[in-house]
């Protein structure tokens, strides 16, 4: 992989050796790193010059990773953000999601997990290409060009990454979708990756369903996964 | 059941119990006294007994017959019956003076007495007057009628006045009932019944309550805080041992990536190699931490402090070669303690001195330790360290912006603490910062 291949990475963390080996490892991956320990800097750099994706500590001094997150998307950037975590932070990891973060790590991790994630997340950020510009099924009603998706008159209030499973789940009514395919789908991980990120999410986009008026639109299906349901 | 319920249905079963009794009395006295009405006027009719005997034939067909009181007069086996009788006969037999009969549905008292010579000389004859009981009956039975809708009445009234009593007697009970009910979901801080109620009984309970209350209020928040600060412990242990194995394994990743030119692979690995080692300082530092915390009395005999304390900084020197440690040369200072927990100390103390005591202008580093009775002091040349953050530089994971564990004074401290003493910083006259640890007062003196 050449180092054309990588897109700009900001890694937000305050332990100065954990910074100073994720920025120098993720540079040896080929990406085009820089680091700050803090949030108050990570919103400087990023107003200068927006990066592809970041890498956000939770932990921070000062201002946190939940509330960078949440500026950050009230600013309309949406830069995909990965979120490092401890395991005994899941009350702050999913609420980094619900702040805006696509997807988290947990603290131990290695440099190739991190490297995979921060590729399929560059992936994906980038806009597909596809001849459809409109999806509906069932109630649902989606404008891929304007990433605008519809219940009736509702408009759903979704983050980049529930309007993306949306619309995979738009695209495949009715058709029974496994994690790994919607990780793969959604998320761009094509490889084995260990997270519940997607049943985070499904959960999200479920409550948000159901405020719009349409309970149990997305089924689970024991032991498979999940399904859009249209009669 | 409730009290007042209680009090109520006990009112009504003795209000009963004694009405009942009064008004059988009552009506047993009333039924005798009408009864002797009766009785004296039988006696006085009795008077005109031979004047009836005398004329009982003639009167027995005259017209006054019906309109006479009854009586029956017997003569020569012939028995002549006059006036107001009952319909059914009347017993045959006749008995001399009282006598009652059950006839025609009523009760009739009867007096017979004996007349002789009457109208003729030598005759003998009894007179019987007779009276109807009917009418006394009748009115004791209204009385007993009377006598039963007022005691039930009465009884009722009494069973009322009883609960409402009863109400007022244990409203200091039920005020505590209340207070206790509303303890179940409140703060500890809180669990608090009042102190007067208005009844001494129930403010004795309330004031043992109370007191029973504050012990377990106490002691839930006492576990409370020990459970908080274990949590607080395990998170801060578990963050200093992620953050550099995080970072260990992430310049391992990066070593052994075939992309990195080798004068960088080795200064990777020794940065690998310093994390790894940071983590293994903190892991015994966390472990020696918890072994002076649940410290054993069984681990305490006696020591020379004094020797000691050169033991332990012979080995920081060892450590650090380059260092100057000094030590006051002291007498050898004998007390009760954990030897291997007061060398640690010492040991952190100077270490801390060395890391955190670095002269500002440069010039050389200087650290003395001095014993003194069971008090151990460390002085550097350093910066010293702000009144302000004295008493924080004491606790856990606070590092002073050096490379330590952050464990080092916190460990000292906890060992003083076994020992029943106290860690304090203050100011060095070298100009740097001071730290004393005191250990047990109850040290004493060799011969």
């Amino acid at each position: 992989m050449s180092a054309a291949d990588g897109g700009r990475i900001l890694v937000v963390e305050d332990d100065d050796a954990v910074r100073t080996a994720v920025d120098r490892g993720l540079g040896v991956h080929g990406f085009d790193v820089s680091s700050v320990p803090d949030a108050e800097s990570a919103m400087a750099v990023v107003a200068r010059r927006r990066p592809d994706v970041m890498i956000v500590d939770i932990g921070l001094p000062g201002m946190s990773g939940i509330e960078l997150c949440t500026r950050l998307r009230g600013l309309d950037v949406d830069t995909p953000i990965l979120i490092l975590s401890a395991r005994d932070q899941v009350g702050d990891r999913v609420a980094g999601l619900q702040a805006g973060a696509d997807d988290y790590v947990v603290k131990p991790f290695s440099l190739d997990e991190l490297a995979a994630r921060v590729h399929a997340l560059l992936r994906r950020a980038r806009p597909h290409a596809g001849a459809t510009t409109a999806l509906s099924a069932g109630p649902l009603w989606i404008d891929l060009d304007r990433r605008v998706a519809t219940i009736g008159e509702i408009r759903l209030e979704l983050s980049r990454r529930e309007f993306d499973l949306v619309a995979v789940f738009a695209a495949n009514p009715g058709i029974v979708l496994s994690r790994i395919r919607l990780l793969e789908l959604v998320w761009g991980y094509d490889f084995d990756v260990d997270t519940n990120v997607v049943d985070v999410f499904v959960g999200y986009v479920r409550r948000k369903l159901e405020a719009a008026g349409v309970p149990r639109l997305i089924e689970t299906v024991r032991g498979v996964g999940f399904v859009l349901r249209v009669e | 059941m409730r009290l007042a319920t209680r009090t109520g249905l006990a009112s009504f079963v003795a209000a009963s119990i004694t009405l009942l009794a009064v008004g059988a009395l009552f009506r047993g006295y009333f039924a005798t006294v009408l009864q002797e009405r009766v009785d004296t006027q039988l006696e006085e009719r009795a008077k005109t007994a031979p004047i009836l005997a005398a004329v009982a034939e003639r009167l027995a067909q005259s017209e006054l017959r019906t309109t006479l009181e009854g009586a029956r007069v017997v003569r020569d086996g012939e028995t002549i019956s006059l006036g107001l009788l009952p319909a059914d006969p009347l017993p045959s037999r006749i008995v001399l003076g009282f006598s009652t009969a059950r006839a025609s549905g009523d009760r009739w008292r009867m007096y017979t007495v004996e007349v002789s010579d009457v109208p003729n000389p030598g005759d003998q004859a009894l007179v019987q007057l007779v009276a109807p009981l009917g009418d006394v009956d009748a009115r004791a039975m209204q009385l007993r009628r009377r006598v039963i809708f007022v005691m039930g009445l009465t009884s009722l009234a009494a069973g009322l006045v009883g609960y409402l009593l009863g109400k007022v007697a244990t409203r200091p009970l039920n005020a505590l009932r209340r207070d206790t009910a509303r303890i179940e979901d409140a703060e500890p801080s809180t669990w608090r019944v009042g102190t007067a109620y208005g009844s001494n009984e129930v403010d004795d309970v309330a004031a043992t309550l109370n007191e029973n209350l504050q012990r377990l209020a106490d002691e839930t928040q006492r576990r409370g805080a020990a459970l908080d600060a274990a949590r607080a412990f395990a998170s801060s242990a578990t963050h200093e041992l992620r953050t550099p194995l995080q970072s260990a394994l992430i310049n391992l990743d990066i070593a052994r990536s075939d992309r990195i030119a080798e004068p960088d692979r080795i200064e990777v690995l020794g940065l690998a190699n310093e994390q790894l080692q940071r983590m293994a300082a903190s892991l015994s530092a966390v472990r020696a931490l918890a072994d002076a915390e649940f410290a054993d009395q069984s681990w305490f005999d006696e020591i020379d402090l004094a020797d000691v304390a050169d033991a332990a900084v012979a080995d920081e020197r060892r450590r650090a070669p380059d260092a100057t440690i000094e030590i006051d040369s002291p007498p050898p200072t004998t007390l009760i303690a954990w030897r291997d927990g007061v060398r640690l100390a010492i040991a952190n103390l100077v270490r801390n001195a060395l890391v955190h005591g670095v002269p500002v202008d440069g010039s050389a580093q200087r650290v003395v330790v001095s014993v003194a009775g069971a008090t151990v002091t460390v002085d550097d040349n350093g910066p010293g360290v702000a009144p302000a953050d004295r008493q924080r530089m004491l606790e856990r994971f606070e590092r002073g912006g050096g490379s330590g564990s952050g464990l080092g004074l916190a460990i000292a401290q906890q060992v003083a603490i076994a020992h029943g003493g106290s860690v304090v910083i203050g100011s060095s006259p070298l100009g740097g910062a001071r730290v004393v640890m005191t250990l047990a007062q109850s040290s004493s003196s060799s011969p």
